[in-house]
C-alpha cells in the first residue's frame, strides 16, 4: 500500500493493550482514510444505543494517504467518534502539524477504546506506542499541557490534548492541536475526556511516500497554480482570515444575530476581517503546507492568542450581539485554552440569552455583555454554576427552562454563521447533514451567495436538491484524504481524483471519487437509522420554517424545506422515509 | 409523465424566475449565436432529480420556446420520447454515469476541426491550460445515438468534464447549465487557438504538449 503507512494502532485504555494492526487494504480501498476509515469502523464495531460517554465508545484519529505528502493543506486529521452532543456518527477535523506528526509515527489510523482507571497520555514514536500517567497535567489548559509535554518530550513533538472542558465532560468539548487549531465540533473533547485520556504525543520520523512522485509532484503544481491564482484563497483568505465573509454575509442579510432573530449585525464591521487585520493582527499563521494561511496570531490590549475567524465572529459576536472585538477575541482564547467549541458555546449563549430575555432564565444574561460572556465560557469549562447546563449544550439548555425553539440546532449541534432564509439550499444541507447543523458538509452559501461556480437564486427553494448532494458527496470524499475545505475554491473533484492516483497507484476517476463520498453518506446514514433517527430529524429549528426574517434583502424569507427534502430523498436514491435502498446500497458497495 | 408534457411551467427554478424551459433555451440561443450549434443541430439538457429535461427533436436552437423542451425520466423511457432529440439516450447515460447536472452538447466548427486532426487536444491558451490541461478526442463508428457512443461519451466523461467527438463537436457537464456553457466555450476557445497555432507553422514557445499527455 503506497501512499498509506499501512497500519493502525488500537489501544485499549480499560486493559492497558496496544495492538498494531495491518491496515485492512480491503477498507483503505473503499474507504480511502480520514473520515471514511473512521466511519466504516465505528458502523462495523459499535453497538447501537452505546453511551457516547462509556468506555464502550471508540475515539478513532485517522490520517489520510495524502496527509503529511507535499499535495496542499495536506496536515489535516480526521477524528471520528458517537458524539455526545447529538447522538450520530461524528467527524470534526483539525488542520496545524499534528496529522503529519500522526502518520510519520507510522500509522494511519489510532483507534481508542475503554477508559483509562487514571488521567493518561499517549505517546506515539516511530511504530510505538505507551500510555503514561497524565496526572501532573490533569486541569491544565491546552497551551499549557502542550508546554509541559514538549519540556517533557521535546520542542518538536506535536500534541493534541483536551483542556478543563474536555476533562470535565463538557459535551461541547474540543480536541485542540498546536495551540488553536481545534477538532472542535460535536463533543469530541468530552469523549477524550471521557476515557480518562489528556493529550496525544506524536514524534515519528516516517515520511509517507507516494507511488508515481514525478506525476504527483505534476498535479501539485497545477494544484497550487489553481490556489494561487484563485481570489479567495490568494488574497481574501490571507489578507483578511475567514472574517472576511462578516461584511460580506452582513450584506446579503444572511449574517445571523441575536440568535438568529435578525439576519443583520449593526457592529458587523467591528468584528469584520478588515477590522482584525487593522485593530488585532500580528501576524498570519499557516497550517502544514498551506499557501492559504488564514489563521490570525492577535493580540488586544490585554492577551494574546489566535483568533477570532468567521464562525467564531459569528457565534461569539453578532449573534449575542457583542460588538466589542476585544471581548470576541477573548472569549475566543479563553475557548482555545479550555478547549471549547467556540459555535456551540457562542449558540448556547445565545440561547440563554433569549432565554433570560423571555423571562425563563432567572440568571442575568443580557445580550451584548461580553464580560458576562467570558465568565460563562470558564463557566461552562469547569461545570459550575449555570455553566453546568450551558455544558450541555443549547438543546438541553431549552428544553431545561422550558422552550426548546430557544435552542438553534439541528440534531443537537448548533447552527454556523449563515441564516437559511437567506440561502435555503443552504437550509436543505443542515437538516440532511448526517451530524447536525453544519456548513462543511455541504456548503450551498458558496454558489448561493459567493456564487461558486456560478451563482444561483438564493431565495428559490427548487431544484436544489442536486447541488446539496454533488456538494455533500465532495466535501465527504476530500475529509477522506484529509485536506482542507478551502482548496476547493479553485480545485475540483477532478484534482483531488487525480492526487489520489498519484498518491496511491490506485486509479480513481473523478467520479470514483465521487461515488466514495457518496458511500461515506450512506453509511453514515445508516448509522444514524440504526441509532433511531428518522425523517423527522431532518429538518429545521421552527424559526426558520414559520418566522419571516424582518429586515433587508431577505425580509419576509422562510425556509421551505418539505419540498427540498422529498426531492432530495427522491435524488439520493433513499425512499420516502429517507432510507437508502437495497439498490442504491449495491451501487455503492455497501455490504 | 405523460407523453409531451411539458415543464415550462415550473417558476423559480434556481436562477430566478426563469423556468426550466428559459434556462435552456438561453444557453442554446447563445450557443447558435457563437455558431457552436447549427441550426437545429445540438443539444442541451438538465437533470432534475430522477426527470431530464431536453430539447425537442426538430427544434431550431435559436428559438427554443416552453413547447420545445421535453420532461423525461432518466431511468427510463417514457412516451415523451417521441418528442425528444435523437441524443437523448446519450443525455441520460450520462447523468445515470456520472454526477453531471446539466450537459451541453454543441457543434463549434474549430472542436470539430481539431477532432478530426488529433487523437487528443493539449491546450495552449491560458485558461484552458488552467482549467482543462487535455481534451481527449473519442472515436465511434456510428455518431448519432449510438451504443457506441453512449459508451464511450459516458466513459470519457468519468475522467474529464470536457471532451470532443470525432467530427461530430463536444460533450461538456457541470453542475450548473453556466458552467456546462462555460466549459463549451473553453473548449472552442482552446481548439481555436491550438488550429491557429498550428496553422501559423511556427510552433508555440509556451507548448505544453508532452507535460499535460499525462493528466
Amino acid at each position: 500500500m503506497i501512499g498509506w503507512m499501512g497500519f493502525s494502532v488500537d489501544v485499549d485504555l480499560s486493559r492497558s493493550t496496544i495492538t498494531w494492526r495491518e491496515l485492512d487494504e480491503g477498507v483503505a480501498g473503499r474507504f480511502v482514510g480520514g473520515r471514511g476509515y473512521g466511519v466504516k469502523l465505528i458502523y462495523d464495531e459499535l453497538e447501537r444505543g452505546i453511551d457516547p460517554l462509556s468506555e464502550r465508545n471508540l475515539l478513532i484519529f485517522a490520517t489520510g494517504p495524502l496527509t503529511g505528502s507535499m499535495a496542499p493543506t495536506s496536515g489535516r486529521y480526521s477524528v471520528v467518534t458517537k458524539s455526545p452532543l447529538t447522538g450520530t456518527i461524528f467527524d470534526a477535523n483539525s488542520g496545524g502539524f499534528f496529522g503529519p506528526a500522526l502518520k510519520a509515527c507510522g500509522l494511519d489510523v489510532l483507534i481508542l477504546r475503554g477508559r483509562a482507571s487514571n488521567p493518561v497520555y499517549l505517546n506515539l514514536t516511530d511504530r510505538s506506542a505507551e500510555v503514561l500517567g497524565a496526572d501532573d497535567m490533569w486541569g491544565k489548559d491546552t497551551h499549557e499541557t502542550k508546554n509541559l509535554i514538549q519540556c517533557r518530550h521535546g520542542a518538536d513533538a506535536k500534541v493534541a490534548c483536551i483542556g478543563p472542558a474536555g476533562e470535565n465532560i463538557v459535551r461541547i468539548a474540543a480536541i485542540v492541536n498546536d495551540d488553536d487549531r481545534a477538532a472542535a465540533r460535536g463533543g469530541v473533547g468530552a469523549v477524550m475526556g471521557s476515557k480518562n485520556l489528556k493529550a496525544i504525543v506524536a514524534k515519528g520520523r516516517a515520511k509517507p511516500s507516494v507511488a508515481d512522485p514525478d506525476s504527483f509532484g505534476f498535479v501539485v503544481k497545477e494544484c497550487n497554480k489553481l490556489l494561487d491564482q484563485n481570489p479567495v484563497t490568494s488574497k481574501a483568505l490571507p489578507r483578511f482570515g475567514t472574517a472576511v465573509l462578516v461584511n460580506v454575509m452582513n450584506e446579503v442579510n444572511v449574517l445571523p444575530s441575536k440568535n438568529f432573530q435578525r439576519s443583520n449585525f449593526e457592529g458587523a464591521d467591528n468584528i469584520s476581517g478588515e477590522s482584525i487585520r487593522k485593530r488585532l493582527l500580528i501576524r498570519q499563521r499557516a497550517c502544514f503546507n498551506c499557501g492559504i494561511a488564514c489563521g490570525r496570531v492577535t493580540r488586544t490590549v490585554r492577551e494574546r492568542g489566535e483568533g477570532p475567524e468567521y464562525e467564531t465572529a459569528f457565534a461569539l459576536g453578532s449573534d449575542c450581539l457583542v460588538g466589542d472585538l476585544d471581548d470576541l477575541a477573548e472569549a475566543n482564547y479563553l475557548c482555545n485554552r479550555l478547549g471549547i467549541d467556540t459555535i456551540s458555546m457562542g449558540g448556547t449563549i445565545a440561547a440563554a440569552m433569549e432565554l433570560h430575555e423571555r423571562g425563563l432564565l432567572p440568571e442575568e444574561v443580557n445580550w451584548g455583555d461580553g464580560e458576562k460572556m467570558k465568565e460563562l465560557i470558564r463557566l461552562t469549562a469547569y461545570r459550575q454554576g449555570l455553566g453546568d447546563v450551558l455544558a450541555e449544550g443549547s438543546m438541553r439548555l431549552a428544553e431545561k427552562f422550558g422552550s426548546p425553539d430557544s435552542a438553534i440546532h439541528v440534531k443537537g449541534l448548533e447552527l454556523p454563521a449563515y441564516d437559511p432564509r437567506g440561502s435555503k439550499g443552504q437550509g436543505l444541507a443542515y437538516a440532511t447533514s448526517n451530524r447536525g447543523a453544519c456548513h462543511l458538509r455541504s456548503f450551498m452559501v458558496g454558489i448561493e451567495v459567493l456564487g461558486f461556480p456560478k451563482r444561483i437564486d438564493r431565495l428559490s427553494a427548487i431544484n436544489k436538491a442536486g447541488l446539496c448532494i454533488v456538494q455533500q458527496n465532495l466535501n465527504a470524499a476530500l475529509d477522506t484524504l484529509v485536506l482542507c475545505r478551502f482548496t476547493s475554491y479553485a480545485l475540483d473533484e477532478e484534482h483531488y481524483a487525480r492526487l489520489l492516483s498519484k498518491a496511491t497507484g490506485v486509479t480513481f476517476t473523478p467520479e470514483d471519487f465521487l461515488l466514495l463520498g457518496e458511500r461515506v453518506w450512506n453509511l453514515e446514514r445508516l448509522f444514524n437509522l440504526r441509532e433511531g433517527f428518522t425523517k423527522e430529524d431532518d429538518t429545521l429549528p421552527r424559526r426558520f420554517l414559520e418566522e419571516p426574517l424582518l429586515e433587508g434583502s431577505t425580509k419576509g424569507q422562510v425556509v421551505e424545506l418539505e419540498q427540498m427534502l422529498d426531492e432530495y430523498y427522491r435524488f439520493r436514491g433513499w425512499d420516502d422515509e429517507g432510507r437508502p435502498t437495497p439498490r442504491k446500497l449495491a451501487q455503492l458497495d455497501i455490504r | 409523465m405523460k407523453a409531451g408534457r411539458l415543464p415550462g411551467s415550473s417558476p423559480n427554478w434556481i436562477y430566478g424566475d426563469a423556468s426550466v424551459w428559459q434556462e435552456i433555451s438561453k444557453f442554446s440561443k447563445k450557443l447558435h449565436d457563437k455558431g457552436f450549434m447549427v441550426s437545429h443541430s445540438g443539444n442541451l439538457s438538465i437533470r432534475c432529480g430522477d426527470k431530464m429535461y431536453i430539447k425537442r427533436r426538430g427544434a431550431a436552437c435559436d428559438e427554443i420556446g416552453p413547447e420545445d423542451v421535453i420532461e423525461t425520466d432518466i431511468e427510463g423511457d417514457t412516451g415523451s420520447i417521441v418528442l425528444s432529440s435523437s441524443e437523448t439516450d446519450v443525455h441520460r447515460a450520462i447523468y445515470k454515469s456520472t454526477s453531471a447536472l446539466a450537459v451541453v452538447h454543441a457543434h463549434p466548427p474549430y472542436s470539430i476541426v481539431c477532432s478530426l486532426v488529433y487523437d487528443e487536444v493539449i491546450p495552449m491558451d491560458a485558461e484552458g491550460d488552467y482549467m482543462l490541461h487535455k481534451i481527449p478526442v473519442v472515436t465511434v463508428e456510428k455518431l448519432s445515438g449510438s451504443k457506441e457512443l453512449e459508451a464511450k461519451v459516458c466513459e470519457t466523461l468519468k475522467s474529464y468534464k470536457g471532451i470532443l467527438v470525432r467530427g461530430h463537436g463536444t460533450f461538456a457537464i457541470g453542475k450548473l447549465m453556466e458552467e456546462a456553457y462555460h466549459l463549451t466555450c473553453m473548449l472552442e476557445a482552446s481548439c481555436m487557438t491550438r488550429y491557429l497555432v498550428d496553422l501559423t507553422g511556427l510552433g508555440s514557445k509556451r507548448d505544453k504538449t508532452t507535460e499535460y499527455k499525462a493528466w
